[in-house]
């Protein structure tokens, strides 16, 4: 799996919120850093193919997403999950997976495996009969993530996954993440342990512009002293801020 | 005041108020502008609106009252310190707010171009004021109770429909008023128990628990219940509309022939009557007018009581005539009526025997009603339409084109010859 | 890396295959709407031939209607709001199976609740007043796609409402007759009026259509307002 963004901008109205963005991810996992407002979201739905994106291209793997067409083709291999999504309150989490497996077109012979694979990695295997209606917010948050990784799609878009989840749970989503394998993770975070945990690699984007990509040791090199921030990756995030925003 | 200004500007309908005031002119000024000028009618014209505003603020109240479940704030609003039911009463106010004001904004207009020539009256217009302002809160009421006690996917649907229906439902009780005649206002009782009741329904809405709460729902439900089925009882019970007392001196009479008097709110009129009054008295000796035609209302409704029913009696009364929707054609039909039924005698069973009228005759008895109403009109073309029998239009097409002719003696020569002669084969010699 | 494992035995503690229809439904108030239409046909079929006076802007102000004109309108709406879910966030990723199903689902639904409710209306009503039913039913489903599609499903009340506000007060020209554009009330064989409701059908069916994608390629000829820079200079890079 590759997914290339060649000079990719996008919007919303008059606004721009990315310009003119230049990535390739491959397999692995990227942790997509910034403050609110950078683009983040925005460049998850526009990679998750929600959004068409204002200009530029987006190709994930050989195809050349440029219309509905396209974006349709490609969204069996896409697991998205957005920072706030709804539920029906009376759904089983076990159903709840599976109707992500089937929209995914995991085939029907292969949805218990499938379903129970995901609800494993999330430890949610005990709750598959509970209602989602009765879960936490954390247990939900998981069954989010169990939604985006059913079936293993190829590519998989988190936005700020570990959000309302306890350090246990944190750890566990880092087992996961870092389990999936050949797949392109880009996750969207606030949490820098997590990034320093398992991420390959960091863009942090500011102002719809990535300032900076490349490899966690390569980010980290960057953290001097003088800066804000309680590790060597926190100091580097605050150097890449703009001058104005450096000091607390 | 900051409180609500807060709610007003993060109203989930807030998108809707422009909309709402486009439309509410538009029902205003898109139609017959006679209730210019006149302060009855500018009421009822301008509460017209508040029914098909109601339609779609009643779904849009629904929407707003089930915001809070759907952005997922019910707990914290539970949480603040601030009291539930008075969070509830800024956000139904918000909703009131947005849904009120394009109503009033149409009352507003509506007053300030009928205040140009300032007619007496004013105080009638407060009446269908109320009357709007009743409809738009019951609107409001049934969609925030359609809002908290049903799901999200069905409450606006619900209540914009539930609204539908209850105004047909209600029309048979007259609830819609679509105009202000003069001989009958808004009754201020009824109309205080309406509003009153509504308000207590409202009241009420501030402790009523979202969707997802069934116990509470329950005991809200039994609260609504009986303020709900009082008000419907009130409302079919009542008339919201009711006779006035007779002005008495206060009427405007134009004297002449005939003397002619109108309520003292429809002055606006005065001109086209003073012509007609004027036509009246060219008319031809042949033609017997009676002493005095009133606009209808002036004098007490009388009823007599025939084996145990009520009937208007209009046996002591003088004639009558209506003013409908401004049209000089529907009082000067109902003057030439009475000026035709008192030169041919209709009431007078002892000089006239009306009941052996041959059908040829009939239909020259219709060209002269006609005749008389294109008259007194000044002639043109009438602005009502009917669907009457082709006989009947042809009779009268007959009458309307001798009306046509300019010369006014060639009319009055034939109008006199009919008269001579439909007297002549039905009635007595005149003493 | 770190892998997984998947302990095979859970599997079989999982509730047996569902269909995809089944969880399709599942989160959908298709029943809901089924059961409503069948209500509303019969209030249609019981009470529709009721006259009542509504206001318009002509005939001292008051006009006749019937309620099953009325009536129609809710039964038009309701298969449109069928198509609220509350997986929509998650559902924007849509496959082509996810719209394959949502198209079979809003055909089927929509079809059904015709049927029923003008066979149910057809019990009692007259075959002309339900041919006028039946072409009024098609307006307004198009104009709640028409507002389901800009402005969320649960809100597809809103144009046939403010619509049904315009039609029944200007729509009347006096003398039982209706302007050509009333077609909750000409004739049942009116033309006009027929090819209106089938124009705002097609507006409906082409604003449910319309994904972000095709917009895009449908709009890309227009003139698009000029974005403004970001705040900041930072320039891409790339690996």
């Amino acid at each position: 799996m590759s997914v290339v963004l060649d000079a990719l901008s996008q919007g919303y109205g008059t606004s721009t919120v990315i310009d003119s963005l230049s990535v390739a991810l491959r397999p692995g996992i990227t942790a997509l850093l910034g403050p609110n407002g950078a683009g983040k979201t925005t460049l998850l739905r526009t990679l998750a193919t929600v959004m068409p994106p204002r200009n530029g291209r987006i190709r994930i793997d050989d195809v050349e997403i440029s219309g509905e067409r396209s974006a349709r083709r490609v969204r069996d291999r896409i697991g998205y999950l957005p920072q706030e999504f709804g539920f029906d309150p009376k759904m089983t989490v076990a159903d709840f997976v599976t109707y992500a497996a089937w929209m995914r077109g995991v085939p029907a012979t292969q949805w218990r495996r499938s379903v129970g694979e995901a609800l494993e990695m999330v430890d949610l295997t005990d709750r598959r009969r509970a209602k989602m209606g009765s879960l936490s917010g954390g247990m939900r948050r998981r069954a989010g993530i169990a939604w985006a990784v059913v079936g293993r799609p190829r590519l998989v878009l988190l936005d700020e996954p570990t959000v309302g989840l306890d350090p246990r749970q944190r750890l566990q989503f880092r087992k996961i993440i870092s389990g999936l394998g050949e797949t392109v993770v880009v996750l969207s975070t606030h949490l820098i342990d997590d990034v320093a945990a398992v991420c390959d690699r960091v863009i942090v984007m500011h102002a719809g512009a990535a300032r900076f990509d490349g490899t966690v040791a390569e980010m980290e090199a960057l953290g001097r002293d003088g800066l804000p921030g309680h590790s060597r990756l926190e100091r580097a995030y605050m150097h890449l801020l703009p001058e104005g925003e450096q000091q607390l | 005041m900051s409180g609500l200004w807060l709610h007003i500007r993060n109203s989930p309908i807030r998108w809707a108020f422009p909309v709402l005031v486009v439309l509410d002119v538009a029902v205003l000024f898109l139609r017959n502008r006679y209730w210019i000028g006149d302060w009855p009618e500018t009421g009822a014209a301008a509460q017209v609106p508040a029914y098909l505003l109601g339609t779609v603020g009643a779904g849009a109240a629904a929407w707003a009252a089930s915001a809070s479940t759907r952005q997922g704030v019910e707990e914290q609003l539970r949480a603040a310190r601030v009291h539930p039911a008075r969070v509830e009463a800024y956000r139904i106010a918000a909703t009131l707010f947005v849904l009120l004001v394009p109503y009033l904004i149409g009352q507003a207009v509506a007053f300030a171009v009928t205040a140009r020539t300032f007619p007496p009256g004013l105080h009638l217009w407060l009446g269908y004021v109320a009357l709007g302002l009743f409809a738009i809160l019951l609107a409001v009421a049934l969609g925030w109770a359609c809002g908290r006690l049903l799901g999200p996917v069905f409450s606006a649907f619900t209540a914009a429909l539930g609204f539908l229906f209850l105004t047909v439902g209600l029309g048979r009780f007259e609830f819609i008023v679509v105009s202000g005649r003069p001989e009958v206002a808004v009754d201020p009782m009824p109309m205080a128990l309406r509003l009153g009741l509504v308000v207590a329904l409202l009241l009420i809405m501030l402790w009523l628990p979202g969707s997802g709460a069934p116990r509470q729902r329950r005991r809200s439900v039994a609260a609504l219940l009986p303020v709900a089925l009082s008000l419907l009882l009130v409302m079919g019970a009542t008339a919201a509309v009711a006779d006035r007392e007779p002005p008495g001196d206060d009427a405007i009479c134009l004297d002449g022939s005939m003397r002619l008097c109108i309520w003292p709110e429809h002055e606006k009129y005065l001109p086209q009557l003073r012509e007609i009054n004027a036509r009246i008295d060219e008319l031809p000796d042949s033609f017997i007018r009676p002493p005095l035609i009133i606009e209808a209302g002036l004098h007490k409704k009388q009823f007599i009581v025939i084996n145990g029913k009520e009937y208007l009696n209009y046996a002591d009364d003088p004639p009558f005539f209506y003013v409908l929707e401004g049209s000089p054609w529907s009082y000067a039909g109902d003057i030439g009526s009475a000026i035709t039924s008192k030169t041919f005698g209709f009431q007078d069973l002892r000089a006239c025997d009306w009941m052996k009228i041959i059908e040829p005759d009939q239909a020259r008895l219709a060209a002269i009603s006609k005749w008389m109403e294109t008259y007194l009109v000044g002639g043109g073309r009438p602005d009502y339409h009917t669907s009457a029998s082709q006989e009947s239009q042809q009779a009268w097409a007959k009458g309307r084109a001798v009306a046509a002719d300019p010369s006014r003696a060639n009319q009055f020569r034939w109008a006199e010859g009919e008269v001579s002669d439909l007297r002549g084969r039905y009635c007595q010699p005149r003493n | 890396m770190i892998s997984v494992d998947v302990t095979a035995s859970r599997e079989t503690d999982l509730p047996a295959a569902t269909s995809p229809l089944r969880l399709f439904l599942a989160v959908r108030p298709a029943r809901a709407v089924l059961a409503i239409t069948v209500l509303l046909g019969a209030l249609a079929a019981w009470f529709g031939l009721i006259q009542t006076p509504i206001p318009t802007s002509i005939e001292d102000g008051k006009a006749i209607i019937p309620l099953w004109r009325m009536i129609a309108m809710g039964a038009g709406i309701l298969p449109v709001l069928a198509l609220t879910s509350p997986l929509a966030d998650l559902e924007l990723v849509a496959t082509q199976r996810l719209r394959s199903m949502q198209r079979r689902y809003l055909a089927g639904l929509s079809i059904g609740c015709a049927a029923i409710y003008l066979a149910i209306c057809g019990t009692v009503l007259h075959p002309a007043v339900v041919a006028i039913i039946a072409r009024a039913w098609i307006a307004w489903f198009g104009l709640a796609l028409l507002a389901g599609a800009i402005l969320g499903w649960r809100l597809a009340w809103t144009l046939p409402a403010a619509t049904a506000a315009v039609l029944w007060y200007w729509g009347y020209s006096g003398s039982q007759h209706y302007y050509w554009w009333e077609f909750s009330a000409r004739p049942h064989n009116d033309l006009p009026s027929l090819f209106l409701s089938a124009a705002l059908l097609a507006a409906g069916l082409v604003a449910y259509a319309a994904t972000p994608w095709r917009r895009r390629r449908w709009t890309w000829r227009l003139p698009r307002p000029k974005p403004s820079p970001p705040t900041s200079t930072s320039t891409s890079t790339s690996t």
